[in-house]
């Protein structure tokens, strides 16, 4: 009778003890890659060997941004860009394998995510990211008018690429992030790791059910900054969500932000503010967020197969029943 | 003392130090988050510098250079923000400024500068934005 007390009062204080701590962060490491800040946190694995892994994980991105940047001047995407209109151009596994899934996803939302839209980007991200004020609409013409994912032909056999516009520009910016994300996790496992968060520039990707009961993830609140608006709970899944509020600059007392609508050539007036997307798959997430921010309410109806929500101007939320998501009282 | 009634106290001694470790550790980590708010600045994914918030009585800028370019940060009691930046997209500047609780990091892509505040008391495990 003693020994049975004392054998469960001994459990019981092991219990407290280890319940503690909760899961420890073993090892994180913030690097920027991509155009982003990505940072991978791997737990409950000693520190050296989270590190190695961690670093194995860093390495894959890094090969995958010097095949899949449209601005590294060095980078496999940037040849293709400036040669295949010129004639068919050889291109890797990764590269194919990475133009084929966005033409798919391309034609799935009918070019609300197109990855040939890289003249019009361009034309924007020099007002962006250089202060250069808006293009002008004979700009936006000129550069739609050589854009558009119907205009790229690849060939299965011969493992090419050739451009039917002589300004086309694929940019991955919308995918490269989310295919990334997945192969980092894809390295991660491989090595051992059970439970990881990887963030993306805010796209995230887990491993493993963290305690059991899952890993929780705030929803960035797209009109008052650094708060959040919802909480989900998700399991080895994928979180991406496109907005408006982060990536922006204001010329002449009007806001500009990123993610270009092909049909106007101008930054989407969907009235979607965030749509988020949550599936198995970042890159397929990472595409169809930006699809449904594009293409806002409209877009619903294709997305049957993944969990979303989707935020509109006046903070409507609308989202998928099947998502475990918590709002704050 | 025979040896049962020994081993019973050597027991009960290792559990007892076992509950008071717990809840050392518990009291500890409760005291620790939530006494302090530490701001970490880093540049390119090194930690440069780790900031007591609460400790701040005279608000004060750090002009922090980056291959990149510069952004001065403010730092007042409680809060930090990047209040200029020669980065052009001005994504830093926007975010405002990030006290106790804030989950989202301030980021400078251009000049690779992240500001997050650390031991926030949140259950959250990470933010998608």
């Amino acid at each position: 009778m003693k020994n049975k007390f004392l054998f469960y009062a001994a459990v019981f204080a092991l219990l407290l003890l280890s319940g503690c701590g909760g899961t420890q962060v073993y090892a994180e490491r913030t690097v920027f890659a991509l155009g982003t800040d990505v940072s991978v946190r791997v737990y409950d694995m000693r520190e050296k060997e989270a590190n190695l892994v961690i670093e194995k994980a860093l390495a894959r991105l890094y090969e995958i941004e010097a095949t899949a940047s449209a601005k590294m001047s060095e980078s496999e995407l940037y040849y293709v860009n400036q040669n295949a209109y010129e004639g068919d151009v050889f291109i890797s596994d990764e590269l194919f394998f990475l133009l084929k899934e966005g033409l798919f996803y391309s034609e799935l939302t009918g070019g609300a995510f197109d990855i040939a839209l890289g003249g019009v980007i361009e034309l924007w991200e020099a007002g962006i990211e250089r202060g250069q004020g808006i293009p002008s609409d004979d700009e936006i013409a000129a550069a739609l008018e050589n854009s558009g994912f119907e205009y790229l032909v690849l060939n299965e056999n011969e493992q090419t690429v050739r451009f039917l516009k002589s300004g086309l520009k694929i940019n991955l910016g919308a995918f490269a992030k989310g295919y990334a994300a997945d192969e980092m996790k894809r390295v991660l496992l491989q090595n051992g790791t059970k439970n990881a968060v990887l963030n993306l520039g805010g796209d995230i990707i887990t491993i493993g059910d963290k305690d059991g009961g899952g890993w929780l993830i705030g929803l960035a609140d797209p009109l008052e900054a650094g708060e959040i608006c919802a909480k989900l709970r998700i399991f080895d899944q994928a979180v991406v969500t496109s907005g408006n509020y982060e990536r922006y600059f204001i010329y002449e007392n009007k806001r500009y932000h990123h993610i270009i609508d092909r049909k106007t050539g101008y930054p989407s007036e969907s009235g979607a503010i965030s749509a988020t997307i949550i599936t198995e798959s970042a890159m397929t997430a990472d595409a169809l967020s930006t699809a449904l921010f594009v293409g806002g309410g409209d877009l619903i109806e294709i997305l049957s197969d993944v969990g979303y929500i989707l935020i509109e101007e006046d903070m409507r939320f609308t989202f998928s029943e099947d998502i475990n998501i918590e709002f704050d009282s | 003392m025979n040896s049962t009634a020994k081993r019973n106290f050597i027991l009960y001694c290792i559990i007892a130090a076992l509950f008071a470790g717990s809840l050392a550790v518990w009291f500890f980590m409760g005291r620790v988050s939530s006494d302090k708010t530490i701001a970490e600045i880093y540049k390119n994914g090194t930690l440069l510098r780790a900031i007591d918030l609460s400790a701040v009585h005279e608000e004060y800028v750090l002009s922090e250079y980056t291959a990149g370019g510069k952004n001065e940060v403010l730092v007042k009691q409680g809060e930090i923000g990047v209040i200029k930046a020669d980065c052009p997209d001005q994504m830093c500047v926007n975010t405002g400024f990030i006290s106790s609780g804030s989950f989202i990091p301030i980021i400078c892509l251009p000049n690779r500068l992240e500001i997050r505040i650390t031991g926030v008391d949140s259950d959250l495990d990470a933010i998608a934005r």
